[in-house]
């Protein structure tokens, strides 16, 4: 029962999760869905008459009939199981098998036939059947009949119900409904909580009175965080409704509370227009914060540049070459490199925070840090630091080859390199080679760490140390590095520095074959301005990660 | 009211009413009395404008009102407002009109407008409670730590239905057979004295103030409060709490020592909140606030942590070996391993690797987990017996135990088990123990044993010239070689008496030897002196048919003979 319990509570917060209001109906189906310790007797909800439990009984056992068809223990049934809870869940509303929503508003008589003949408890059966009018995607006038037949039945209607006909209502873009709706419930309730505040302030901001939903903005902040998405419905409304001076004073406690606003926010303030310089600002803030809008964002910035009037702004969706060229306007994209103090300010965070931490023997020890910089000191500048482990591994069983093929290659190229390892690299083994370490050795600088620490913090120590001309070799993206950086700022001028710095080896290589390395881009991509023009790095892919930026870029020119 | 009584009128009845309301149009419809004959307040039902419009006409079938309900909720909120302008009044006079207090008022009005929305919320919900949920960030957390409140009401209403389901029907049984002198069940007449509660504490803490003078510390390092989330702390409280209770019941507990232990730290206030004040204070365990390399020499002192590069292979009893109390749920690679590196202290790892064909998970084990493994290797010297405490579910079986099975052919293969050794030890030992019908006989002997061991305080020594069935009740102790060693009064044995139980000696059931004395002997002052024990020794075995409950009867009564032996003596 318990395991059913916490199944039942979790798959409940999943639901929740996803939508507002509705979700958590599941609970009694989801309950018949698993096969361990369901008794009838055991529901939670109160004790019912004779009659319906007995019926509750007979349904129950004839619903669970189907969907086992085989033994718990029958092979493959735990699998199609999970599939079968992972069907039901993503649709998130799960209403009793059999239910059937009507297609067209009854009278209360009606009504009752059909709660008479429901397999499921007359309690629960206007939620249940609420939800079901959602999930079909029913006419509002059948949810009205449902309400006025459950309202001649008892006399009131449970707070849920309301919730889940608010939500229908917004759904379907009935506002005037909503209106109505949030005058009921405010006189029935106490209060409303989280869900139906937002339902409310999506149907306000929709309509000519959105100014009703800064109250209930403000009575939800009593008790939580209203999010994002909340901010971004009443921004859009008073935007619609032409009030500018409200919205942006809604965004400026969106950014003061430290949150990032949505992409709709952002088009509903672009859309809006006007205020030319509170919109600039908004592009400085997806610099400082590396946001890159989505196409549509991106369309409506184009928009709003052609309405500027007395400029002739021209944008362009289009490529940037490899060099750091636009392609629409020709004009060179910002260096990748940072600035001096940039630089400084960085290498600075990365001893602090990356290698030392709170804890130095976290990562290395305290004498092997010492000796390590000592050792960085003594040699020349490095050109390129390779990350020796990172680099063998590329190729399982002969690593020694493989790295001495890199070491090679970066002689060839006349860079001083440095080669970072473990100790275990110098015991020879088959992986090891003796000559191959020896070699190694000859041709490079190596400084070999413990086998207990860790050899990434060195390897970007001695690439900062060495200069802005260093580079790295490694396929590791660092993301647990970057991590450890506290703030925002420092995370952002690390990911540009990587970005210009990291060598990878480029595709696979083959025994004798010559090393060839991926191109690190000269540009940094990011939103941009020389003040006669304006490049804007677009998301037009789906299916970017974080560390990955995008390569579509929107050119505005202003051209008189 | 009207209208929240239409539910109990029938249909036709609730009609009629509905129609004489929209026909005759009354601005004041109000019912005084209840039909029961209770009083109920009569509310006025003032929506005249509403009810002109939204008159109900069943009869006409096709067209329906469909928006009646409003009317009926609004009539509701009419005069629901009253009630609450009356009540508000009254709040106002004792509201709190600190922020605070305003904030956990609204808390815990989102609670339950939450619970009317049908969320997973409790019922009820205390102040402290509510204060932490208002203290939480974000809605997601809010919405967690509801959740958790309500699955843990769950439970206690549960058990608590159970209690008064069980009171209910003890109070049926004497309503039915009330307790008469005549009625009473009979008392039971046995030979053996209850075994009481105090007396196995006492033996117990006994052993655990001989562990605190002589027995092999365990160090549990404190340090790592900082590291963890509230629940984690929490978690590894509970712990700690388990790792005591482990060590206070076993054979031959570790001297625990808690070191880092600050004494306003969170760690030590949650472990008094759980023991309470005065058995925290009772507890034979060593606290101290100071480091464990400022308690124990530098080059004594074991790290034990996964991250380590050297693997325990022998369980050193000269080492103290210490474990890093902390729980971490993301886990904090390399937390407890900085710690040994920059004391400088030497550490090391379970044998997972070399032991266990590991599977999932990561090689981290629970507090409880590993103060089981290290007493028992400390008992056994057996990894294979110690690492069984190691989840099943993350690994697949013991390197060693398939070797064998390869070599030693079909055994186990035929069945398709993962431990075919140790079936087929099973299945020869059922044959032969007669209590060990069924499945596990051997574990079953061994874990009769162990609570043997447990209760007595002392080192079952086994005689072997005891016929076959006992001799395969104790064979597990030969098997280690414990029995042997403690029988010969080797160093390091402070048990304060050793049993002697000969299966088929004849004349006693039980002797029982003092250190230092002859053993065994006839003479021994140890001698079992109860009569009627000694009376029905004769022909009794320890085999034979003996269930393990009746096997543990039984020596309850030879421990409580032994001690007051011990104190006659």
């Amino acid at each position: 029962m318990g395991a059913t319990f916490l199944f039942q509570a979790r798959l409940c917060l999943y639901g929740l999760s996803q939508s507002s209001g509705i979700i958590h109906l599941g609970k009694m189906c989801v309950r018949t869905m698993c096969t361990k310790g369901i008794k009838p007797g055991e529901r939670k909800s109160p004790p019912r008459k004779n009659d319906t439990t007995i019926r509750q009984t007979e349904s129950f056992k004839v619903r669970q009939m189907p969907s086992f068809p085989t033994s718990v223990f029958a092979a493959g049934n735990a699998k199609r199981t999970t599939e079968m809870l992972k069907r039901k869940t993503a649709l998130c509303l799960v209403c009793p098998d059999g239910l059937v929503a009507p297609d067209r508003p009854l009278s209360p008589t009606e009504w009752k036939k059909q709660l008479e003949e429901a397999p499921c408890s007359p309690e629960r059966f206007d939620v249940h059947m609420m939800t079901l009018l959602f999930k079909t995607g029913a006419e509002l006038d059948i949810a009205k009949s449902l309400l006025t037949f459950v309202a001649l039945e008892t006399g009131t209607m449970s707070y849920q119900l309301l919730l889940q006909y608010l939500t229908l209502c917004v759904k379907g873009g009935h506002d005037a409904e909503a209106l109505d709706c949030y005058q009921i419930m405010r006189g029935a309730f106490p209060a409303l909580e989280t869900g139906a505040s937002s339902l409310f302030i999506k149907a306000f901001s929709r309509t000519e009175s959105w100014r009703e939903a800064l109250p209930i903005l403000r009575d939800m902040k009593k008790v939580i965080a209203p999010s994002t998405r909340n901010y971004s419905d009443i921004i859009s409304g008073a935007l619609l409704h032409g009030a500018a001076a409200p919205a942006w004073q809604l965004y400026d406690e969106v950014l003061g509370e430290g949150l990032t606003p949505l992409p709709d926010t952002w088009r509903a303030l672009f859309e809006g227009g006007a205020r030319g310089e509170r919109l600039l600002g908004v592009l400085g803030y997806m610099r400082d914060n590396q946001v890159y809008p989505e196409r549509n964002l991106a369309d409506a910035i184009k928009t709003w540049f052609h309405s500027l009037p007395g400029h002739h702004w021209r944008g362009e969706w289009t490529t940037v070459s490899p060099k750091g060229v636009c392609k629409g306007c020709g004009s060179e994209l910002e260096s990748i490199q940072l600035t001096p103090e940039e630089y400084t300010h960085l290498e600075a965070r990365v001893m602090a925070d990356i290698i030392q931490g709170k804890d130095v023997f976290q990562k290395t020890t305290a004498e092997e840090l010492e000796s390590f910089k000592a050792f960085v000191k003594r040699k020349p500048v490095f050109d390129v630091v390779v990350d020796g482990l990172n680099v063998a591994n590329i190729v399982k069983g002969r690593q020694s080859e493989m790295l001495l093929a890199v070491v090679c290659e970066l002689e060839r190229q006349g860079l001083t390199s440095l080669v970072l390892g473990r100790k275990h690299m110098l015991r020879p083994s088959a992986s090891w080679d003796r000559r191959n370490m020896g070699l190694i050795q000859k041709k490079a600088h190596c400084f070999f760490t413990e086998n207990t620490s860790e050899d990434d913090p060195f390897l970007l120590y001695a690439t900062l140390h060495s200069g802005n001309h260093c580079r790295f070799l490694s396929r590791d993206l660092m993301r647990d590095h970057k991590a450890c950086l506290p703030d925002a700022l420092t995370r952002r001028l690390f990911f540009k520095w990587q970005r210009g710095h990291q060598l990878v080896i480029h595709g696979t290589v083959a025994q004798g074959r010559r090393v060839g390395f991926q191109m690190i881009s000269p540009y940094d991509t990011i939103v941009q301005s020389t003040g006669v023009s304006w490049h804007v790095p677009y998301d037009d892919s789906v299916d970017r990660s974080s560390y990955e930026v995008p390569q579509s870029w929107l050119c505005l020119t202003n051209k008189p | 009211m009207p209208l929240e009584m239409m539910g109990l009128f029938s249909r036709r009845v609730s009609v009629e009413l509905w129609r004489l309301w929209s026909v005759s149009g009354t601005r004041h419809f109000s019912i005084g009395t209840f039909p029961t004959g209770q009083v109920c307040s009569s509310r006025s039902f003032s929506s005249g404008r509403y009810l002109r419009t939204d008159a109900f006409q069943p009869d006409q079938g096709d067209k329906i009102d469909l928006d009646l309900w409003k009317s009926v909720m609004r009539s509701q909120t009419a005069v629901d407002e009253s009630i609450e302008e009356d009540k508000e009044q009254v709040k106002k006079g004792d509201s709190t009109d600190s922020p605070s207090g305003c904030v956990l008022a609204a808390t815990r009005e989102l609670v339950s407008m939450w619970r009317q929305a049908g969320k997973l919320v409790p019922d009820k919900i205390t102040d402290e409670d509510v204060k932490t949920l208002a203290e939480l960030t974000t809605k997601s957390s809010k919405k967690k730590y509801l959740k958790f409140l309500a699955i843990r009401e769950g439970h206690k209403n549960k058990s608590k239905e159970k209690q008064e389901k069980k009171r209910a029907e003890r109070e049926q049984r004497l309503a039915e057979f009330p307790e008469t002198l005549e009625n009473r069940p009979p008392v039971k007449n046995s030979f053996l004295m209850q075994y009481r509660d105090h007396w196995l504490d006492r033996l117990l803490g006994w052993r655990g103030a001989q562990a605190m003078n002589f027995g092999q510390p365990l160090v549990f390092d404190m340090s790592y409060e900082a590291h963890m989330t509230p629940q984690e702390l929490t978690n590894s409280v509970s712990q700690m709490l388990e790792v005591e209770s482990c060590n206070r019941r076993s054979l031959d507990p570790f001297h625990l020592h808690l070191c880092n232990l600050q004494p306003e730290g969170g760690y030590r206030q949650q472990l008094v909140k759980r023991y309470g004040e005065d058995a925290w204070d009772r507890l034979l365990i060593t606290e101290t606030p100071q480091r464990h390399v400022d308690v124990f020499p530098q080059e004594q002192l074991v790290y034990l942590t996964a991250d380590s590069p050297n693997v325990l292979r022998t369980f050193d009893p000269s080492k103290v070996y210490v474990v890093g109390a902390m729980v971490d749920r993301s886990i904090q690679t390399g937390r407890s391993f900085a710690t040994a590196k920059r004391l400088q202290m030497a550490t090391a790892r379970l044998p997972l690797d070399q032991f266990l064909r590991w599977e999932i998970g990561a090689k981290t084990l629970t507090l409880d987990q590993m103060i089981r493994i290290l007493l028992t290797i400390k008992d056994t010297g057996s990894w294979e017996q110690a690492l069984a405490f190691v989840p099943k579910r993350k690994h697949d079986g013991f390197y060693q135990e398939k070797k064998q099975s390869e070599r030693g052919g079909t055994a186990g293969r035929d069945r398709g088990d993962r431990y075919p050794q140790r079936d087929q030890r099973e299945r020869q030992g059922s044959a032969r123990e007669p209590w060990g019908a069924g499945r596990g006989g051997q574990d079953r002997g061994q874990a009769a044993l162990r609570a043997l061991q447990l209760l007595l305080g002392s080192t079952a020594v086994v005689h072997r010239r005891g016929g076959r069935r006992g001799a395969s009740l104790l064979r597990p102790f030969w098997r280690r070689g414990h029995a042997a060693v403690a029988a010969d009064g080797a160093p390091g044995n402070q048990n304060p008496h050793h049993l002697h139980l000969g299966a088929r000696c004849p004349a006693h059931l039980a002797q029982v030897e003092h250190p230092g004395r002859r053993r065994g002997g006839p003479q021994g002052a140890g001698r079992l002196q109860d009569e009627r024990l000694q009376g029905r020794g004769r022909g009794h075995t320890l085999g034979g048919n003996l269930q393990k409950g009746r096997l543990l009867v039984r020596l309850h009564a030879i421990a409580w003979a032994s001690d007051k032996d011990m104190g006659s003596t």
